[in-house]
């Protein structure tokens, strides 16, 4: 094993990942991932953990902030500031699964903004490939959303909502808001490096969509621009179909689904290649 | 950066004496001063890049500046370069190109083998997880395994002498600790290739002591580039070296040489520097040394050069202001390099009456090749009559014997002269005065 490694070559020099196509960038990369697989696991366990050791309450978190939120949200809908339109199921729960799967898009843009950032106190001291980074940041993106999902679950059994059974498709049709989120986080997270600026606004705008995104109330408001924002809106399409796979065992507007779908791959491949060619040459203006 | 990896063809012969395990080829890097137009570029880089074009990199922009131009040359295994310079030489960067952590601008490194890197010592470690959970990440990532790492882990904490801390979160540790840590974890499975950077600035006597040992180990078996601007350390350890200046090789090859050479330079400047700096006179000036001083090596007579090993004259005339008793002439090499007084030379006399000249002959003296300052003192008990930093200079140039450490007076016989008494001092090394006449 080790006389292996000892003779592995690396051969470093201006634009070299220039040189690689498209294609060959997502193969090198995904190669990249298995070889680091046991640095992944190292750094999934101490980050995972390293969260919940330093504070009191601990993985109890975990269930404090979901039933806080859905808290707010009712109280909202009660006192009548929030016309929440008409709805088949108790409000509660549609708002829980909702702003949960909104949750999902949101981890997994900020992990992969973080990808650079937190591998910052490494990156000054030694080569490692930067992708094990956003796989580490996924996976505890994942792990966290794991635990609120279960919550949230067991939350929409006590409001009488039982979980349809295609719920186990969940992490297909999720994929969507991963290739989504992770796309514009990554570039996010290049763009930290030169102008966090930027990346602040990205925030703000991102967390704005929420409001056209029928997550929080139904999406049969009768007023004519909030309609067609939520119509071209690509998260309507991703959020609402996780969500309504567990509430009603189907795609919220295939159609609309596939095509946002289908544009999240292509942004997270475009993506994935320009983070590539583009972290050797940024992540030295972090030292 | 990893994306070329291929194995070569005699992959299964194992680590074999005198392979080139690092190529530099006409390698230049270049940095931006101002920290706002550094960010411009990046942006504009990054907006290049997702368009597609590749940035032209061989003319600097406004506020660049190569931190390393031009640099080409080969190490083996078994082989352990010392790379010399000023702080912003250079020398940090060449070792970040190295390890892969930046891209060069220009040129082509070929690195062969698994890397061990100590760049920035101490940093890497998450300061909330245990020394026993820190070694394991920082392990993997240098590249070892989980089996490895089982494997290795209790010399990992004998060498880093954790003990009892092992399971305690890092940010408790003390920087001695977390430097002996990075330093076992980075070198206890030794790799093809060593990069060390300043590993001397911390830590103890002891575990500088233990480092070396370590490094002495891993030359046999890899290559190691060793950077410090100590340059002791490096001819100690290493028989190549690499002088840097301004990103450019000054100067490249045999260890003696090149560091003699360095050593000479630098310390030339620090002494100008010391002399230039008004602060190198105090004193009553009851009794004065004056003018000329005149130091020489006995063998070549020129003046301020001595060859190491041979006898170096010091001469030196006093004037007589007011008279004292007890006077007490003393002589001192600073070692400007180190900064510390090397050798010290005095004798006392009954009485100053009268103008004198002193005259010391320190025989064989086995001094580094540098330059050294003479500091001249006349006292009195704890009356200070004359104090005279960098009086003079010396230039010590090469020659065969290596310095002893453990002798602290060297031989030496002092003559005063004063008006018509004249006085003769004799010393062995190590002993206490002898007074001849």
């Amino acid at each position: 094993m080790h006389h292996l490694l000892s003779q592995q070559v690396r051969v470093y020099r201006p634009d070299e990942r220039h040189e690689l196509g498209w294609f060959q960038t997502w193969i090198v990369m995904a190669r990249n991932m298995v070889r680091s697989r046991e640095l992944i696991w190292q750094l999934f366990r101490r980050d995972f953990l390293a969260s919940y050791k330093k504070s009191f309450l601990g993985i109890t978190w975990v269930f404090i902030a979901p039933v806080l939120g859905i808290l707010s949200w009712v109280l909202l809908q009660q006192t009548g500031v929030l016309n929440a339109g008409t709805l088949d199921v108790p409000y509660p729960a549609f708002v829980l699964i909702g702003t949960t799967m909104w949750g999902l898009f949101m981890g997994f843009y900020n992990a992969a903004q973080g990808t650079l950032e937190v591998g910052k106190s490494i990156v000054m001291w030694i080569h490692y490939p930067r992708e094990a980074l956003l796989i580490k940041q996924v996976a505890e993106q994942l792990a966290n959303f794991t635990i609120t999902l279960a919550v949230t679950l067991l939350v929409l059994l006590v409001f009488g909502v039982w979980p349809a059974w295609q719920a186990v498709l969940l992490p297909l049709v999720a994929l969507p808001l991963f290739f989504l989120g992770a796309g514009i986080g990554l570039i996010g997270s290049l763009v930290a490096v030169v102008a966090i600026d930027l990346t602040k606004l990205a925030n703000v705008v991102l967390g704005l969509l929420m409001w056209i995104t029928p997550i929080i109330y139904a999406d049969n408001i009768p007023h004519p621009l909030l309609q067609s924002l939520i119509e071209w809106n690509p998260l309507t399409y991703l959020v609402c179909s996780a969500r309504d796979i567990v509430l009603y065992g189907r795609l919220y507007e295939p159609t609309g689904y596939l095509i946002a779908a289908g544009v999240s791959f292509l942004i997270f491949m475009t993506s994935w290649r320009l983070f590539f060619v583009s972290e050797g040459r940024l992540t030295e203006r972090m030292i | 950066m990893e994306s070329i990896v291929r194995h070569s063809a005699n992959g299964n012969t194992g680590p074999q004496q005198g392979e080139v395990l690092v190529s530099v080829r006409h390698v230049s890097k270049k940095f931006c001063r101002h920290l706002r137009l550094s960010m411009g570029y990046g942006l504009l880089e990054l907006l290049g890049n997702l368009a597609g074009l590749k940035v032209k990199k061989d003319a600097l922009r406004r506020g660049e500046f190569w931190a390393l131009n031009d640099l080409s040359f080969d190490l083996r295994r078994g082989e352990a370069l010392g790379v010399l310079g000023l702080n912003g030489s250079g020398k940090t960067t060449l070792l970040r190109l190295l390890a892969g952590i930046m891209p060069p601008d220009q040129g082509e490194i070929m690195v062969r083998g698994r890397v061990g890197a100590l760049i920035a010592m101490g940093t890497g470690f998450h300061p909330h997880m245990t020394g026993r959970e820190n070694i394991y990440v920082n392990g993997t990532i240098l590249g070892m395994t989980r089996q490895e790492l089982d494997a290795y882990f209790d010399d990992i904490v004998d060498f880093a002498e954790i003990g009892e801390f092992l399971d305690a979160p890092v940010s408790t540790y003390s920087s001695g600790m977390r430097a002996r840590l990075g330093f076992a974890i980075a070198t206890t499975f030794i790799p093809d290739l060593l990069l060390l950077d300043e590993v001397f600035a911390v830590g103890d006597v002891v575990f500088r002591q233990r480092c070396l040992e370590r490094i002495q180990q891993a030359i046999d078996k890899s290559a190691v580039i060793l950077v410090s601007n100590r340059p002791e350390f490096i001819e100690m350890l290493c028989n190549r070296a690499l002088w840097l200046d301004k990103g450019k090789i000054v100067a490249e090859g045999d260890v003696e040489e090149v560091s003699g050479r360095y050593t000479e330079e630098t310390s030339r400047h620090s002494a100008l520097f010391a002399m230039r700096s008004g602060t190198s006179r105090e004193g009553t000036g009851d009794v004065r040394f004056t003018d000329p001083v005149k130091v020489y090596g006995s063998a070549s007579g020129v003046s301020e050069i001595a060859i190491r090993g041979e006898d170096l004259v010091v001469e030196v005339p006093f004037v007589c202001n007011k008279p004292w008793s007890e006077v007490r002439f003393s002589i001192e090499l600073v070692d400007l390099v180190m900064g510390i007084p090397l050798t010290l030379a005095d004798c006392e006399v009954p009485e100053v009456t009268a103008d004198g000249l002193l005259r010391c002959a320190f025989s064989s003296l086995p001094l580094l090749a540098r330059t050294y300052a003479i500091m001249l003192k006349i006292t009195h008990a704890e009356t200070a009559l004359d104090v005279w930093r960098y009086a003079a200079s010396v230039d010590v140039r090469r020659a065969s014997p290596r310095p002893s450490k453990k002798v602290r007076k060297y031989p030496h016989a002092i003559t005063v002269d004063i008006g018509e008494a004249s006085y003769q001092f004799n010393y062995e090394a190590g002993s206490a005065a002898v007074r001849v006449a």
